[in-house]
């Protein structure tokens, strides 16, 4: 998912750092005080997440989490993952300073579109609804870091086909633990702190 | 109830497929010997990249030679080019590593000589053959080939200097390794801009 110094095209790295930027224009303007204790624990979840690999076959995946920031946060999760990922770059050397923008996109993005789309069904009544709910907003937002990914990558190099292959078809078991851990924190979070789920954002 | 069986039957599946360690960064480990390129792929976890693309450019861009790790993540590859080289691992998955290597002082290789008898025999002959003249003239003037003398430094010290190498490795691959105070001190960073972006917005609200 970190997309590497070197790999993607000038017009691809402008384009990522321009919507990052709006994204993150977007995020601070809807950033409450109140908030920003939330983001600073997810941006933590998210920044540990890449470390916990899960083996697949010869390969091996790592989380994400983008799923679990996006659904608790909304537009808030392009600064938690924007931060996470400066400060990857800035220890580990995962990505890169200049694919950041790019990287930033291709996680947050997912995030915000699953907040949109399962958010209203997450409820304290139903923890049944709830768990498939969060299940598929990680599950989701998984996939579609991949898609973004794939699609910057053809962008520059014109095989979208296998790309797809590569990045979807084989992340979709890591997806599916993606699914679990989120749907799990979600029924967790409405036992003990549900109030998290109420904030607009 | 049949809910939180489901439940709990999974949270011990994604606990069984768990374990900590390292995301996908890719490393490069290159050495020039000669016209001899060879090197190491690996993972941040020290997995070795297997049949990952390895291309060769000088530094202007001209590619010169491509091929792919074995499953061990290395790879060999011989560049008659003197200059400084560019060496890329491409791990897929927008996954890249660079590495730049100096120019080679020294194009002689060990394929030199096509004679049957190898180069250390061939200057032990020689220098008998020296001592020997050494004796009849008593010259002291004695000139062992220089090249001859080269190859064979060269194969010594390529012997002395595997071991060398493996351990070199393995210091590169620790230091390549997540340490825990870095994911502390990332932590450390992220609560500290954030509480810095709070107060702020604290100070604009009460503005």
């Amino acid at each position: 998912m970190h997309i590497s110094e070197g790999v993607l095209s000038p017009p691809v790295l402008i384009t990522g750092w321009g919507l990052t930027l709006i994204g993150l224009t977007i995020s601070l303007k809807k950033l409450s005080t109140r908030k920003i204790p939330e983001v600073a624990v997810l941006s933590s979840a998210f920044f540990i997440a890449s470390l916990i690999h899960v083996p697949i076959g010869p390969s091996a995946a790592h989380l994400v989490l983008n799923g679990m920031v996006g659904i608790l946060l909304g537009w808030n999760s392009f600064v938690a993952i924007f931060l996470g990922l400066l400060l990857q770059a800035l220890f580990f050397q995962f990505g890169g300073f200049t694919t950041l923008g790019i990287n930033t996109f291709n996680m947050a993005f997912p995030g915000v579109v699953s907040y949109y789309l399962f958010k209203r069904f997450i409820g304290r009544k139903n923890h049944k609804l709830s768990f498939i709910s969060g299940f598929l907003a990680g599950f989701l937002s998984m996939l579609g870091a991949g898609f973004f990914t794939a699609l910057s990558l053809y962008l520059t190099e014109r095989n979208f086909l296998i790309l797809c292959e590569t990045l979807i078809i084989a992340h979709i078991p890591i997806a599916v633990v993606e699914g679990l851990v989120t749907g799990f924190i979600v029924v967790y979070l409405l036992k003990i702190k549900p109030e998290v789920f109420k904030d607009e954002v | 109830m049949r809910f939180r069986l489901i439940l709990g039957l999974l949270s011990f599946w994604v606990l069984f497929l768990y374990s900590y360690g390292f995301a996908h960064k890719v490393n490069l480990f290159v050495f020039r010997e000669g016209e001899k390129v060879s090197g190491e792929g690996y993972f941040a976890n020290g997995a070795p990249c297997m049949k990952c693309a390895i291309e060769v450019y000088t530094l202007k861009g001209k590619k010169l030679t491509q091929t792919t790790t074995d499953e061990k993540g290395r790879f060999e590859v011989r560049i008659k080019e003197r200059e400084p080289l560019l060496v890329r691992l491409i791990a897929g998955e927008g996954h890249l590593a660079e590495e730049k290597l100096e120019g080679s002082i020294e194009v002689a290789s060990n394929d030199k000589t096509k004679e049957n008898i190898t180069k250390k025999e061939r200057v032990d002959l020689q220098n008998k053959k020296d001592v020997e003249s050494m004796k009849i003239t008593n010259s002291k003037n004695v000139e062992i080939d220089r090249e001859m003398l080269k190859v064979v430094v060269k194969e010594v010290i390529s012997e002395e200097l595997v071991s060398f190498k493996g351990n070199f490795l393995e210091l590169k691959k620790d230091l390549n390794r997540v340490r825990f105070q870095d994911i502390i001190g990332g932590i450390g960073y992220i609560i500290g801009i954030l509480g810095l972006l709070a107060m702020l917005k604290a100070r604009k609200e009460k503005g």
